[in-house]
């Protein structure tokens, strides 16, 4: 369980990283992480022995939050977030196909996703800082009225 | 380089002229920093006066190149204090974007320094372009096309990529085995 204490250590770290430096879209990525935790917690019960109709649609939703994400910030990392979260999507199809150890494959091409997204968050977060340093404002959103009172530290 | 004439910009002038070196125009500046492209247009006359230099490129060049030198940071640190009352700064109004010379409100905005950028290519990018910071655009220009379509191209590019490694993966051990086998 070495590897589940490790994750949520790098979770935590980084979504404090974010909420606490990063600008609105790290913020709003992890309020969607941790409610899709929350969710998929909730809705897990097949132990990846077949199908887990359930974490399919938290993880499709993610998916399509993420895909909103990426049309309307003006950071690049949103893209490769979604492509991410694709590839989870996509490893559900793997029940599809008779595999030996299926439960096993299952569960690591289900959740190892995550690992690079967390890691990409604080790439994010640290670039984010990085800007706002450099010019001073670090706009969040393509469209204008998508800004807050103080859009430019967003 | 003109230490004295850079510690008498003021910040908000230091900014426009960063956001102007990542090849902006007036109106994305004034976009991303919530004000007129009449007060960038003035914060930029102000540094090129205070720089003494003709075009906005050139003060971007010049404060650029002294952000990037550590030991004109440090003596610019020692500067800034005895320019803080630099003949240089704008009238609050003006900086606003609420007054200021009808001049200024006329002139083409930043036409010399798109002439000096216009080798490189714009935060617009054309066609599909990469989903990268790269180049100088710090942030995502892309068009919307691209942005639907990115994602969809980079699960194929991962997952194709993870796949491969796997299949290689097998492919050595199963050739390690075979090695094996036949050195016994």
């Amino acid at each position: 369980m070495w590897h589940v204490i490790l994750f949520n250590i790098l979770m935590l770290a980084a979504s404090v990283y974010a909420l606490g430096w990063g600008g609105a879209p790290e913020r709003i990525f992890v309020v969607l992480s941790v409610l899709a935790l929350y969710a998929s917690i909730h809705v897990h019960h097949e132990n990846f022995l077949k199908l887990d109709v359930g974490l399919f649609l938290v993880d499709l939703a993610l998916f399509c939050a993420l895909f909103l994400l990426s049309i309307f910030s003006t950071r690049f990392w949103p893209i490769w977030m979604t492509a991410l979260q694709g590839l989870c999507v996509l490893s559900h199809v793997v029940m599809l196909v008779p595999l030996p150890e299926e439960g096993f494959g299952y569960a690591v091409l289900e959740q190892v996703w995550a690992w690079p997204m967390e890691m990409l968050l604080i790439v994010a977060t640290f670039r984010h800082r990085q800007r706002l340093a450099w010019t001073g404002t670090d706009r969040p959103w393509t469209l204008s009225f998508m800004r807050s009172v103080r859009p430019n530290r967003g | 380089m003109d230490a004295l004439g850079i510690a008498r910009l003021t910040e908000a002038q230091r900014v426009a002229l960063r956001l102007f070196m990542e090849r902006k125009t007036a109106k994305q500046i004034a976009l991303e920093l919530g004000i007129t492209p009449k007060a960038v247009e003035l914060r930029l006359k102000g540094a090129r006066e205070a720089l003494g230099v003709a075009s906005s490129a050139e003060a971007a060049r010049i404060l650029a190149a002294a952000e990037q030198n550590p030991t004109f940071r440090e003596t610019l640190g020692g500067l800034t204090e005895v320019a803080v009352s630099q003949p240089f700064g704008l009238d609050p109004a003006i900086e606003s974007g609420t007054g200021g010379d009808e001049t200024a409100r006329d002139r083409p905005v930043l036409s010399e320094a798109r002439v000096a950028f216009t080798h490189q290519p714009g935060r617009w990018q054309a066609g599909i372009g990469w989903p990268l910071p790269t180049g100088g655009n710090e942030r995502n220009g892309l068009s919307l096309g691209a942005r639907l379509l990115w994602p969809f191209l980079a699960i194929c590019g991962i997952g194709l990529s993870i796949g491969m490694l796997v299949i290689c993966g097998s492919l050595l051990s199963i050739a390690g085995i075979a090695i094996e086998h036949a050195l016994r």
